[in-house]
């Protein structure tokens, strides 16, 4: 992993400004702002429903907003009001190079049912970059050993257990070669035994220097793993810093709260 | 004894039946089938005139007999000057009244297929019609496969209503040997055993695939 030293010279790689965005009369984020470096393992924590994975979700446009940007390898997107509007339209082909080039990995998975694991991998590049299935499937298989599961290649997503399809679903966006992994929640849906397996991958990820925007509840490894440490509540930061000082120091009292209810949370499941 | 020789004069007119029975039903639904897909493309498309126009094909059709609207195409088309065979007329109306059924069919099983799936596929950088093609519609076609082959066998049953406009199909010889002959328990009798040999398997064959789809076995 590099230090944070060095993270702080890299070239910011996503920048979200004033970002606001309304689930109907509902505003889930209010005039979001922040900066990513290249290379910088970023965690975001808060309540639930405090915005976070909605805010992942506007980064690679999943989630249309309604005002403010998003600048992410090189793209801009700015938010509309107007749903049928022309730059709407416009934008389909920018958001779809803006995909190509920022990976998702979600809670439920997400595997394509019909299609055996080395297919889910395949599909993506195949059809998106026309790669020849030859090339695709050596990497596939390559990228399958490395999370673990080379052996699994020609099963079915649901002959694998939870911690074993996360670990596909990671390797399948890992196939696009992200210059940013959005990760939303990913061991949520996870038997407490599984979890370790998935981190155990993400921390390999952050030790090669990908960029990665974390959602997640397990702070012992968002201690671990990020840089930084965003907290959310109602549409908004409340706080950010790196771990250490985040988790020990928190200097809002609306952290200090949820970290003590996580970690009761967490006692009350040992 | 006398029916069996009846029934074997007419054999030759009741297989000619059969064959128009199973053409019609062939021909009527391919056209359901192109009509259901456009349908259910309209019904989920993104423009409120496709989605608006879709809405009163499906509900117009299904508010009306389908003989009306077999009667509507052959006899009132022709004040238009469109003068269609029977056969034509049938295949058109038999092919839109079911294509209103796969329209709410096919958009049923594109809508079950889970959205996080389309959303991972999108979030790869699929577009749009991608998606549709590499994700949604493989499990869609396995999905409709048992209420599309129900539907062929509600339109193999639905041909017999062009004996009303004389298109010599399998009812038609039933309808004719019975009315020279006045035995119309016997010939209406053997039609219905046709029918029923037909439909029968079709619909054994698909609550076996039922099951198969299930596990995800089929296609």
């Amino acid at each position: 992993m590099q230090s944070a030293a060095q993270i702080a010279v890299n070239r910011s790689i996503l920048r979200v400004s004033g970002l606001s965005k309304w689930f109907g009369a509902t505003q889930v984020l209010r005039d979001f702002s922040l900066d990513v470096a290249a290379g910088e393992v970023l965690a975001i924590i808060g309540p639930s429903g405090s915005g976070k994975s909605t805010l992942l979700r506007c980064i690679n446009y999943l989630e249309r907003f309604e005002s403010g940007s998003v600048e992410i390898v090189g793209e801009r997107i700015t938010g509309t009001r107007d749903r049928e509007s022309e730059n709407h339209r416009r934008d389909r082909q920018q958001v779809q190079r803006i995909r190509t080039r920022v990976g998702m990995v979600f809670q439920r998975f997400n595997l394509f049912p019909h299609l055996t694991v080395l297919e889910n991998l395949t599909v993506g590049p195949t059809t998106v970059h026309k790669t020849a299935r030859a090339d695709a499937e050596r990497h596939a298989q390559a990228l399958l050993e490395r999370v673990g599961i080379g052996h699994k290649a020609h099963q079915l997503p649901r002959q694998l257990s939870g911690g074993e399809q996360q670990r596909t679903a990671i390797a399948r966006t890992l196939m696009m070669k992200p210059e940013v992994l959005l990760l939303d929640e990913i061991t949520s849906a996870l038997d407490p035994e599984l979890v370790g397996e998935v981190l155990r991958v993400v921390q390999e990820l952050a030790a090669e220097g990908q960029t990665m925007l974390i959602v997640t509840h397990e702070m012992d490894f968002a201690r671990d793993v990020a840089h930084r440490v965003i907290m959310m509540d109602s549409g908004a930061m409340i706080e950010e810093g790196t771990p250490s000082l985040l988790f020990s120091r928190p200097t809002s009292d609306r952290t200090r709260r949820f970290l003590a209810k996580v970690i009761e949370k967490h006692r009350a499941a040992e | 004894m006398e029916i069996l020789q009846l029934f074997s004069k007419y054999l030759p007119s009741f297989l000619r039946g059969l064959a128009v029975t199973l053409e019609l039903t062939v021909t009527s639904t391919v056209l359901s089938i192109i009509l259901g897909l456009l349908g259910a493309f309209g019904r989920l498309s993104s423009h409120r005139a496709i989605r608006a126009l879709t809405a009163l094909y499906v509900e117009i059709v299904r508010a009306t007999p389908l003989l009306l609207q077999l009667f509507l195409v052959y006899f009132s088309l022709t004040e238009f000057g469109v003068v269609l065979s029977g056969f034509t007329a049938a295949t058109l109306a038999l092919g839109f009244f079911a294509g209103a059924f796969l329209t709410e069919i096919f958009r049923g099983g594109i809508q079950a297929v889970d959205r996080g799936q389309v959303e991972a596929a999108l979030a790869m950088g699929m577009s749009e019609p991608q998606v549709m093609r590499k994700i949604v519609l493989p499990q869609a076609v396995r999905i409709v496969l048992p209420p599309l082959a129900n539907q062929a066998i509600v339109t193999l049953k639905n041909t017999s209503i062009v004996v009303t406009i004389a298109v010599p199909d399998l009812m038609y010889a039933a309808y004719n040997a019975a009315s020279i002959t006045y035995r119309s328990i016997e010939f209406y009798a053997l039609a219905g055993v046709i029918y029923l040999a037909i439909c029968y398997p079709l619909s054994w064959f698909l609550g076996y695939f039922e099951d198969r789809s299930n596990i995800h076995r089929l296609v």
